[in-house]
């Protein structure tokens, strides 16, 4: 899904070439394939798969910005032609010194850069304020991501139980599952669980680091016959899952 | 207190009846720029802008039409404007970021949402004294007065209620369960009907008060058009009460619905995400606020028509309108 949100904005964009610059991690290498089937599936192109090796050492260091200033470079700078970097780190031990630093002037997208997220500190949207004030409130904190998805299992239990009248886990369920359960969580639309792998169908924030989100997904033109969230991660017939 | 203000709708009306028919004044807040738009009805043309506290967004006249209040979400606070001046003359301290807000019919009463704190406000307007708080449920938008003035309604956006306060204690006396993230309340002018508006749910209740039970829900479907754009926001009821306009959000149209069988009769297209709107003098236009296209849709209550729209400031939110 997170892929998928990236791509659809990165076409929208009409910037199809990406450079992938990654770790070999088996995390890496799931987002990898992620990203790759997302260039299947809307127009992009994986251009190179460039595995990123230096050892990510110190990050707070005396003098520690001119080494990677020099490297990040000349890492880069045989790629082939493109339009984004891609970066895919999920231990976060190198992402980060790509934006800015790269030979050629290119936005970073990824695990890192621009980023696709539940939840951002930047959304205000759709009554957004209101859970953006009500973390700082209880933890002295921004809100990250952890807390929005933690605070919507819970609410997607109390709603569905408020909604049904039913508390038993077999009838709680079962209504959550219904299409009846649409769930308000600040996204401007109802949220649902997808019957086929219980994931939930939810609009993708794209930001990170910067104080307005840049934008959400599903994008404009990317339809669906049911959902248009559905157009992020995967659909029924291409889902492998299977409940016994 | 009630015949002094009895004695001024008198003279209000009988002004009205003395000068020839002139043109009504539109305001329409600026959730964006922290402005009031103000257009005359008749050359639809802007005439003056009214700078406001941050994020304006719930607009509402006093019933003698001689102030306007402005809830400010993100300045705290509400600005109340002359509608002569057209100039902010006072605020009202209505605590944490008020969204809607309520009048009582005699003008005496404000009440106020607080979308951040789950608190209905109930201040007096003349003085601005805080009568009392009420906790209802997460994030209260939409507020309404019965036309007895004996209940006060609020929906609670998160919590998915109808919150019904009782004006002579200021107590809860009835939590209605609609559909998800309720927006507006709106009594009928017979005050035998409760209307809410479920943006994310996609339906408008219809609640008896004197069960305090949904009799009805109304939903949305328009070919082409995806269900869960069809986000009704906005209420207003329109020719005596038999129709009810309903802006639908990210569907871009305003549902038109026959009050008495609670059916859809005619979907109207305008601008982008329209939320709120207003009937214009006589009820012969409906004004409707277009979020992202930064325009007002006049449409036309007879024909149904869309007939023009008006450039206003950025994210238009809500519309008010002096005769």
């Amino acid at each position: 899904m997170r892929a998928d949100a990236i791509a659809q904005y990165m076409i929208w964009k009409k910037w199809p070439r990406w450079y992938v610059v990654r770790r070999d991690t088996p995390e890496d290498q799931d987002y990898a394939a992620q990203v790759k089937r997302s260039a299947a599936r809307y127009g992009g192109k994986v251009v190179e798969d460039h595995i990123y090796r230096l050892p990510p050492g110190a990050r707070n260091l005396d003098s520690g910005h001119q080494q990677v200033q020099q490297q990040i470079p000349m890492e880069t700078e045989s790629a082939p032609d493109h339009d984004v970097v891609w970066v895919i780190n999920s231990e976060d031990d190198f992402g980060d010194y790509l934006m800015y630093r790269t030979a050629l002037p290119r936005p970073v997208v990824g695990t890192q850069g621009l980023q696709a997220t539940a939840w951002d500190k930047s959304y205000t949207e759709s009554g957004g304020m209101h859970f953006q004030n009500a973390i700082p409130r209880l933890a002295d904190r921004p809100p990250v991501e952890r807390d929005y998805t933690a605070w919507l299992a819970f609410r997607a239990l109390a709603d569905a139980a408020m909604k049904s009248g039913k508390v038993t886990p077999k009838a709680v369920k079962r209504y959550m599952l219904s299409d009846d359960f649409k769930l308000e969580a600040f996204k401007g639309q109802a949220l649902s669980f997808r019957t086929w792998d219980h994931q939930m169908r939810q609009p993708i924030i794209l930001g990170g680091g910067t104080r307005v989100p840049v934008t959400t997904s599903p994008q404009e033109g990317f339809l669906h016959q049911y959902y248009l969230t559905d157009t992020l991660g995967f659909d029924k017939p291409e889902s492998k899952c299977k409940f016994k | 207190m009630t015949s002094n203000s009895l004695a001024a709708a008198c003279a209000t009306a009988l002004l009205l009846i003395a000068v020839p028919a002139s043109a009504a004044t539109i305001y329409v807040s600026n959730e964006k720029d922290n402005t009031v738009t103000v257009i005359d009805s008749e050359t639809l043309k802007p005439i003056n802008t009214i700078k406001t506290a941050r994020r304006p967004r719930g607009i509402v006249l006093s019933p003698d039409f001689k102030e306007l209040f402005v809830a400010a979400g993100d300045g705290d606070i509400i600005d109340v404007i002359d509608t002569e001046t057209m100039e902010v003359t006072r605020t009202l301290e209505s605590g944490p970021d008020p969204e809607l807000m309520a009048i009582d019919p005699a003008g005496e009463i404000i009440y106020i949402a607080n979308e951040d704190d789950s608190l209905v406000t109930i201040m007096d307007i003349k003085s601005g004294d805080v009568l009392a708080q009420v906790p209802v449920g997460v994030e209260p938008e939409g507020m309404a007065v019965s036309p007895d003035s004996k209940y006060t309604v609020a929906t609670s956006e998160s919590t998915s209620m109808a919150h019904v306060i009782d004006n002579a204690t200021n107590k809860l006396i009835a939590n209605v369960l609609v559909d998800s993230r309720p927006r507006e309340a709106k009594f009928t002018a017979d005050g035998k009907e409760l209307w809410v508006s479920s943006e994310v749910g996609g339906t408008i209740s219809v609640i008896d008060p004197k069960t305090w039970k949904v009799i009805k829900k109304i939903s949305f479907e328009v070919p082409g058009v995806r269900p869960e754009q069809l986000q009704p926001v906005g209420m207003d009821f329109a020719r005596d009460g038999k129709i009810l306009f309903s802006p639908l959000g990210p569907s871009n149209r305003v549902a038109v619905i026959d009050t008495a069988k609670k059916e859809v009769i005619d979907y109207i297209l305008v601008g982008q995400r329209p939320w709120h709107g207003e009937l214009g003098p006589e009820g012969k236009k409906y004004y409707v606020a277009n979020g992202l296209t930064n325009d007002v849709t006049v449409i036309d209550v007879d024909s149904l028509k869309a007939e023009k729209s008006v450039p206003v400031g950025r994210l238009p939110w809500g519309v008010a309108i002096k005769p």
